[in-house]
């Protein structure tokens, strides 16, 4: 059961890989699809039987090493559950998308590979139920997004590109193994069930070398999960093909870090200073980035920072305990971004490669599909009902303010009024207005995944309906999520109706004057005459953003050219120093080899003695 | 007698002697530059080799050793012959038997 759900990926990985340079490039696309299928229906035909109970497969014993033996095996529980048919569903329609959309790539084939290792590398990352096999594929996917940001190797910059997301992933993994053999010094096991079962009986947080434990594992999440200090690396990983973009860099393996978190929650909710720390760091990445996403020109370059910050919003719901509500998120999350991010690959694709939204417009028309897919896209990342991201989001917003972390809770208000601001200004610039560029015709391949991802994005917020509202609704719908994740976050979310009501009204109202006044602005297009007052203020507001972008250049000095420094100096000195030493052993070496054979068979009597003494001392 | 402290060692003096030999042999083929001279020293080698192995053959009571003389000098004839074969072609190749002009696999 297990092998069929994890294996098919890597199956058509292999062949693929193996047949990389075969003529028939079309064949490629249906082994990946019908692997990633497979494996899609495979889990949920599992969730279908076994009703999300919690099993472990052993597969083979994988090293030992003095009284530590780990195995090879898996954890399938509600939480791992969950994210495979997240991922291989995602993935799935993704591999359907660039069937058309990568047609006419010289490399189908290798693209198509990494597609599928990337999908089986995800699998073993959520699937592990240990660290170490966990970090196999922490390290996997880590490998695929390198690859596939630089997959047009032959333009320099989008190889940079990878590089950046490589290395800036590398310091993040270097402290969360840190964490892990720090975990494993302290409590002897890396096994996730054992750990938390440590972590639920006792109490650690008195020893305080432990402490550094929870951060370091932070720290490799925040590389992996695009959050400060470690998150510029996403925006320039948007080189890569916007499939790609839309699955790993959206939908799945930036989400790894969430997903980490929650795996190890009792150890987090045993540190609640650290915790508080997560949920801090978040505010700060929710807020920079969506004021950078405000301030962008470019299509796919919006769309990831929104994705920076919606993330943001998942270590934040992490930060006040709210598991299940940030589980929640992501799942909506995957859908809605995956959406957003092939819709804006297929006007991309329908202009040409054409990124930059000031040179959209009016495509509301033409690509009526995409536009409408996008619609409601965009709608659940605004957070407007009924769809999916207004149960997600006002989830987490119910939990910031019913554990009373009410500047977390502006923070993130505020960053839903500058999310609607920015998604406003996006629609309005690229499928309203005048028509600047003339579009291809949307071809129909590209349709099916869209509309796809539009029914789970519309539909997936049932997953998780309020109580508020639910007590309303005829037959009175659980909310499944909270019961599916009852194990991961124990803490319920109380308070009164009227607040939570106060809540949601609140957040939706103003989110939708937000969207109507940026609209209003940006399709008139200055047409009307805005106050001084408020131009005078809209401009200052443009100021943070470049503030921030500041931030992030500073960020950028101090992790990466600290990071070049002890390049230069250590490595490449060292590195100088061993060759020199090594080119001076040649000359000695080069002399030894002079042609004579008398020196020849000098040395041979000198090496014949040397053993002959060896030996009779021996 | 002069000899007599060594009497425990009476038995050994052919090795000793073939030992001499066998290290006048190696001097002559590592530094004589005479390719032919160097042929003649290998020979001496050989013979050192054989006169050793027949004394210990003879201390231990090894009858059947002669037969792995001839044997061996059988085969050292049979050296010599291809060995002095090579040493005429190299003269009529290359005009001389100095084997330090002989290094044409340096580098």
């Amino acid at each position: 059961m297990l092998l069929s759900l994890i294996l098919p990926p890597l199956i058509g990985f292999l062949i693929n890989a193996l047949r990389f340079n075969s003529p028939h490039k079309k064949l490629s696309g249906g082994i990946a699809v019908s692997a990633c299928l497979f494996s899609f229906l495979t889990a949920v035909f599992y969730a279908l039987k076994s009703g999300f109970a919690p099993s472990s497969f052993y597969l083979f014993p994988w090293f030992k090493v003095g009284n530590l033996s780990l195995n090879f095996s898996f954890l399938i529980d509600s939480l791992s559950l969950l994210m495979c048919l997240l991922i291989t569903g995602v993935a799935s329609l993704i591999h359907i998308y660039s069937l058309s959309y990568m047609s006419k790539e010289e490399g189908l084939t290798r693209y198509f590979a990494y597609l599928n290792l990337f999908v089986f590398m995800m699998l073993v990352l959520v699937l592990a139920d240990s660290l170490p096999l966990l970090f196999v594929g922490w390290e996997g996917v880590g490998l695929c997004s390198y690859l596939l940001i630089g997959f047009w190797f032959k333009e320099e910059e989008k190889t940079q590109a990878g590089l950046l997301a490589f290395i800036v992933n590398r310091l993040g993994d270097a402290c969360f193994l840190l964490g892990i053999f720090f975990l494993f010094f302290h409590l002897g096991t890396f096994n996730f069930s054992e750990i938390n079962a440590l972590f639920k009986s006792e109490s650690y947080s008195s020893s305080s070398a432990l402490f550094l434990a929870p951060i370091l594992i932070f720290l490799g999440a925040t590389g992996k999960s695009a959050q400060i200090p470690l998150y510029f690396w996403l925006p320039k990983a948007m080189a890569g093909p916007t499939p790609v973009s839309a699955l790993i860099h959206a939908a799945t393996m930036v989400t790894a870090g969430v997903y980490l978190l929650v795996r190890l929650s009792f150890c987090y909710m045993a540190f609640p200073q650290v915790l508080e720390g997560i949920a801090w760091v978040g505010a700060m990445t929710a807020l920079g980035s969506a004021l950078i996403a405000c301030n962008s020109w470019d299509f796919k370059s919006v769309l990831a920072y929104s994705t920076i910050s919606q993330l943001a919003y998942l270590f934040i719901a992490i930060g006040v305990k709210a598991f299940s509500a940030s589980i929640f998120h992501l799942l909506t999350h995957g859908f809605f971004k995956a959406l957003l991010f092939l819709c804006a690959g297929s006007v991309i694709h329908a202009l040409s490669g054409e990124q930059d939204i000031r040179k959209m417009g009016g495509l509301k028309r033409s690509l009526p599909v995409t536009y409408l897919t996008y619609m409601i896209g965009a709608l659940a990342l605004m957070a407007v009902p009924p769809f999916s991201g207004f149960f997600s989001k006002d989830e987490i917003l119910w939990s910031l303010f019913s554990s009373k972390n009410y500047a977390l809770f502006f923070i993130a208000f505020f960053t839903g009024l500058l999310t609607c601001f920015y998604m406003t200004r996006l629609t309005a610039l690229v499928f309203f207005g005048k028509q600047k560029t003339k579009p291809h015709r949307e071809e129909s391949g590209l349709n099916f995944p869209l509309i796809a991802l539009a029914v789970l994005t519309a539909l997936s917020g049932v997953l998780g309906i309020p109580h508020l509202i639910s007590d309303f609704l005829p037959f009175q719908p659980p909310h499944i999520l909270h019961e599916l994740l009852k194990d991961f976050s124990p803490q319920a979310f109380k308070g009164s109706k009227g607040q939570e009501a106060l809540v949601m009204l609140l957040s939706t109202a103003t989110g939708l004057v937000v969207i109507g006044g940026a609209f209003f602005l940006f399709l008139t297009n200055k047409k009307i005459p805005i106050p001084s007052s408020l131009k005078i203020a809209l401009e200052s507001a443009f100021f943070v953003p470049k503030g921030v972008l500041y931030i992030q250049t500073l960020f950028k000095r101090i992790s990466l050219e600290a990071f070049q420094r002890i390049e230069i100096n250590f490595f490449n000195q060292s590195l100088a120093f061993l060759i020199s030493q090594i080119l001076s052993l040649k000359t000695v070496f080069s002399k030894l080899q002079n042609g004579n054979i008398q020196s020849y068979a000098l040395y041979f009597t000198i090496g014949l003695t040397v053993s002959m003494i060896l030996i009779f001392l021996t | 007698m002069l000899l007599e402290p060594f009497s425990a060692l009476q038995n050994f003096f052919p090795v000793f002697l073939a030992a001499g030999l066998f290290f006048i042999g190696m001097t002559g083929v590592l530094m004589r530059k005479n390719l032919l001279i160097i042929l003649m020293s290998l020979e001496l080698m050989l013979g050192a080799v054989n006169l050793n192995f027949l004394s210990f053959a003879k201390i231990y009571g090894f009858e059947s050793a002669p037969v792995y003389i001839f044997f061996i000098i059988c085969i050292a004839a049979a050296e010599a012959g291809v060995g002095l074969a090579l040493a005429v072609r190299v003269y009529k190749k290359f005009k001389t038997v100095d084997i330090e002009a002989l290094n044409f696999l340096k580098e």
